[in-house]
């Protein structure tokens, strides 16, 4: 029975104990993210590997507000991402704004594009609304390679090699690890706070049962309006830092599903949907191999990594449906009760 | 609209050519209880729906402290102070009592501090403290049905309608839950109950509403409702001669 008590997130929510139990594992764990970053800080291999884990694992993170607090399984979330890397390049490149300016109306644009695209698809549950997301990051690639003046068209935006930390360019990649560790930081911090809020609590009452949901007095189309503001505002942003690293973005890169729409979700499935530290842990894990693979791999057995996480992924839904970290908060408690002298 | 403090006037619902609940009235005052019978399919739940709007009636006009419902959606409804249990226990299973009962909390307590401390209180009513941390899909069939009752009294709501708390329950369960029926009666709750068991109804409330084929066949206190002959026919059929 305990072990239940012991998940994440639901160990006596709110009070001032539990406050600083939060904050304490927060940092703790924020902290534990920064040892690989101790260990390969001269290696660029590794260091290009963690700028993209700490990135996604932000992105994961922020699509877990709406897709795992509030059940709404979005493979939408690509065009947010895209959104955000088009917005602040083109802001960047005509009017030479600063990237750490020019990433706000993208986050700013993408709250509001979000609900709006989002709204329709409301009514729908499960995986129909998953597809019905997927369905949009199709139209929004079709439309990034038609509205050339904006996008680039086929051929993507360059942006020039001018570094400078106001330009967000920088010449060592241990500077861009350093800023996506930022972005993710931020994404669990206001992860955590939304969970231990009333919007919190009421995305997961639309998770659970709308019609309950209702009865308690939550807007429930309201709820979910709100959380996938946030959620689409901060996939925006990891969308921006993207471009600024990458410098090149085109449509096939930005509405991959491989590497962009599916994989905010595969991170948190793998990791431990509806958790804060599942969507860190996933990235942790797949990302590395990942892209190892593809550099061990992609030679001779093309697309044989994608091969190999789809796999994985297979793997994970059969055999571990909470996640990593429904594992190890099992095993916790396996561990507690038998130290407790339990059955 | 009427005086009382909850009114029910004409209100019907018709699902296309069938005809769920017609024309029921019926008003209640404030701090009253009032039980709702009638056999399966009678429309006890489908009029219950009506009131919180989860249904929207095809006639007819429901207030509420003097302000007309028919238009208002479930959430708005439960912000006017309707608050409800559902007759198959909806908790949320996967987070805990405690959780559970806050998301109510939280309809008029914003902070986290007083939703906790205002769920806790409410869990301690039901007499579910010892259970807080046990997530909801852990719990008995009894102890779901007292979750949903303090997560509808976690709205601090005005009335409340509880659609057959009992149904499932064990004696000594039943027992507990009219006791915790009667506690919010007297704390001056209004209370609208579904209920199969007479005998039940008895033990709390004075009036009676039955209800058969959608229609409101007798009103009254529960020995009335016991000898009226349609009562007694919609229960058991037609005495043969």
């Amino acid at each position: 029975m305990s072990s239940l008590v012991l998940t994440e997130g639901t160990a006596g929510a709110g009070s001032i104990a539990s406050l600083n139990r939060t904050v304490l594992l927060l940092a703790g764990g924020l902290l534990l993210t920064l040892v690989p970053l101790a260990l390969f800080s001269g290696d660029q291999f590794w260091l290009n590997i963690l700028v993209y884990t700490y990135l996604f694992a932000g992105l994961s993170v922020a699509w877990n507000i709406i897709a795992g607090f509030g059940g709404q399984f979005s493979l939408g979330h690509g065009v947010f991402f895209a959104v955000g890397a088009y917005t602040t390049a083109r802001l960047y490149l005509i009017w030479g704004i600063s990237p750490w300016l020019a990433l706000i109306p993208g986050a700013l644009l993408c709250a509001l594009i979000g609900p709006l695209i989002f709204w329709p698809t409301f009514r729908l549950k499960g995986s129909f609304f998953a597809i019905a997301t997927l369905a949009f990051n199709e139209v929004a690639f079709v439309l990034a390679n038609y509205f050339e003046t904006v996008t680039g068209g086929p051929r993507g935006l360059q942006i020039p090699f001018r570094a400078s930390l106001g330009n967000m360019i920088f010449e060592h990649p241990l500077s861009y690890a350093v800023l996506m560790f930022a972005f993710m930081a931020i994404c669990i911090a206001i992860s955590v706070w939304i969970r231990r809020s009333r919007l919190g609590y009421y995305l997961l009452a639309v998770r659970e049962d709308e019609d309950a949901a209702r009865a308690a007095g939550i807007d429930v189309a309201g709820v979910k309006l709100r959380g996938t503001a946030v959620s689409a505002a901060l996939s925006a942003i990891g969308g921006a830092l993207f471009a600024m690293y990458v410098r090149t973005i085109d449509p096939p890169t930005l509405f991959s599903l491989t590497d962009v729409g599916f994989k905010f979700a595969l991170l948190a499935l793998i990791g431990g949907i509806g958790t804060i530290s599942g969507p860190v842990l996933g990235a942790f894990l797949i990302i590395p191999v990942e892209s190892w693979l593809r550099a061990e791999l992609g030679g001779g057995l093309p697309g044989m990594h994608l091969a190999i996480l789809g796999g994985l992924m297979l793997l994970a839904a059969l055999f571990m449906r909470r996640g990593l970290a429904g594992l190890i908060a099992t095993a916790l408690a396996r561990r507690r009760e038998r130290s407790k002298g339990g059955p | 609209m009427s005086d009382a403090f909850l009114s029910v006037q004409s209100v019907g619902k018709h699902f296309q050519g069938l005809r769920a609940v017609g024309d029921v009235s019926f008003d209640v005052s404030r701090g009253e209880i009032i039980s709702i019978i009638g056999p399966n399919g009678a429309g006890k739940t489908t009029l219950f729906n009506l009131l919180t709007g989860q249904l929207a009636p095809t006639s007819g006009e429901i207030w509420l402290n003097g302000q007309l419902l028919n238009q208002l959606r479930p959430d708005k409804r439960a912000k006017l102070g309707l608050g409800r249990t559902f007759q198959i226990a909806k908790p949320l299973i996967a987070l805990t009592a405690l959780e559970n009962a806050m998301v109510g909390a939280f309809l008029h307590h914003r902070s986290l501090r007083d939703a906790e401390a205002r769920a806790w209180a409410k869990l301690n009513q039901v007499g579910l403290r010892e259970r807080a941390h046990v997530r909801a899909g852990e719990l008995t069939l009894s102890e779901r049905r007292r979750l949903e009752v303090a997560r509808a009294l976690a709205l601090d709501p005005q009335v409340i309608l509880l659609d057959e708390v009992m149904a499932g329950l064990n004696p000594s369960e039943v027992t507990e839950m009219i006791g915790l029926v009667q506690g919010l009666s007297q704390s001056g709750l209004t209370i609208l109950i579904i209920e199969h068991n007479l005998k039940v109804v008895r033990t709390f409330s004075k009036r009676v509403i039955v209800l058969d084929h959608g229609a409101k066949i007798a009103e009254g206190d529960a020995d009335t409702i016991l000898s009226t002959p349609e009562v007694v026919e919609a229960y058991l059929g037609k005495r043969r001669k």
